[in-house]
């Protein structure tokens, strides 16, 4: 098989993972999936809100999901890792996931966007985009888009270092996407320059000792 | 020349109508005819702004007079094109992105022997596209019509709006029409 095809072929099937955990994890917010191969097999670390919900009583529903990413996707020996999301302010799924369930009960655009916005940065987001965007009849097709802070757009930094989430309301007007883009707080940008403080070599000052006053002197000084 | 809009949309949204009255305002109203107007309502509402008809375009020429503006034909539109014609067609549809291409299907298919020209690779609104047909058929050629792919509508300094189409430049800046750009601003954030 050509070598193309064979990353063509991990890229679907890493697409198909996904799909299948957002539809299995779904409810217990689930915000993303880390693969790496180590020794023993596969470690598979899947980030949710709540973990209690994949873990299941005695950890039945984990045993169930290892043994469906053992099946469906033929992965070697899956170490099912449940890693509980802290701020999930900072996962763009997660967050792209409340905006669309904010629109199906009602909430209008304006609002749901502009309140996601200023949750996502008051948890310390150097820089957020949210575009909600489709048809309803009788207008054509628009996005709107709400945005503040520093975003990398494009490059390496925008890769990897930016959180891509996407989800669709379904609403009487029609299917709305909506697609969030999160920088964390603690992203290191290959262009950021730190400065290195060089150690101060000025010599120290003479610790000065002040006279001890007796209570006799004070007394003294008092009189006088 | 007559600028000729078949009507391809269910019902007259605010939306459409302002771009219907833009249209006219651009070419004139003797010189844009609205067709296929369903509804007595609408027809009068229209027929303020333009000419209106609620019959179809294919019922009112010959085939052979139309020009028909179709972002699949496989020429580009050229002022020698519009010899011979007495009308240019333009489907009335408040589109989509990506294009689903819904003039072949519910426009050019219908008026098959008519001439099919494209005005560009990306769509374009109603009143843009009526604006590049009259420039083309006053002998500019279509590459030296200014163009942008999509456009931005800020509303505020965290919130804007983002439309898809292809705008004509003019003075260097898009045609939308003011009241389209005020209706934007008033309602269009919301679905």
């Amino acid at each position: 098989m050509p070598v193309e095809n064979r990353f063509i072929k991990m890229g679907l099937k890493r697409v198909e993972l996904e799909t299948f955990l957002q539809g299995e994890l779904g409810r217990a917010g689930y915000g993303g999936v880390d693969i790496k191969r180590i020794p023993t097999g596969t470690r598979v670390a899947i980030f949710v809100e709540r973990p209690g919900m994949v873990i299941g009583k005695k950890g039945k529903s984990i045993n169930m999901l290892t043994d469906d990413l053992e099946k469906k996707f033929s992965l070697d020996h899956p170490q099912v890792e449940v890693v509980e999301i802290k701020k999930p302010e900072l996962y763009a799924s997660i967050m792209a996931k409340r905006i669309a369930l904010a629109l199906e009960r009602g909430i209008n655009v304006r609002r749901a966007g502009y309140m996601m916005l200023r949750r996502i940065m008051e948890a310390g987001a150097r820089g957020v985009e949210i575009v909600i965007g489709g048809k309803v009849a009788g207008e054509r097709k628009k996005s709107i888009r709400f945005y503040q802070g520093y975003l990398s757009k494009t490059g390496d930094p925008a890769e990897k270092l930016v959180s891509h989430g996407m989800a669709t309301a379904h609403m009487k007007a029609g299917t709305i996407g909506i697609k969030v883009i999160i920088m964390p707080p603690d992203v290191q940008l290959p262009d950021s320059i730190h400065e290195v403080k060089k150690p101060t070599t000025e010599p120290q000052e003479a610790a000065t000792v002040e006279p001890e006053i007796t209570k006799e002197e004070n007394d003294g000084d008092s009189e006088s | 020349m007559l600028f000729v809009i078949e009507n391809l949309e269910p019902r007259l949204s605010e939306w459409l109508f302002i771009e219907y009255s833009h249209a006219a305002k651009i070419v004139g109203r003797k010189n844009l005819m609205i067709t296929n107007v369903k509804g007595p309502s609408e027809l009068r509402k229209l027929r303020k702004v333009a000419r209106a008809e609620d019959r179809s375009v294919a019922d009112m020429f010959t085939r052979s007079e139309l020009i028909v503006l179709d972002p699949e034909a496989r020429k580009d539109l050229a002022p020698k094109d519009f010899r011979g014609k007495k009308a240019a067609v333009i489907g009335g549809i408040l589109g989509d992105d990506p294009p689903r291409m819904r003039t072949k299907e519910m426009l050019t298919s219908k008026i098959q022997g008519a001439t099919a020209r494209k005005i560009g690779a990306h769509q374009f609104s109603i009143d843009s596209s009526v604006y590049v047909a009259w420039h083309v058929f006053s002998g500019k050629s279509l590459e030296k019509i200014p163009t942008v792919h999509g456009v931005e509508i800020p509303l505020s300094k965290y919130h804007s709006i983002q439309l898809p189409y292809e705008y004509p430049l003019v003075a260097g800046k898009p045609l939308i029409s003011k009241k389209l750009l005020a209706y934007v601003k008033r309602r269009g954030d919301m679905f």
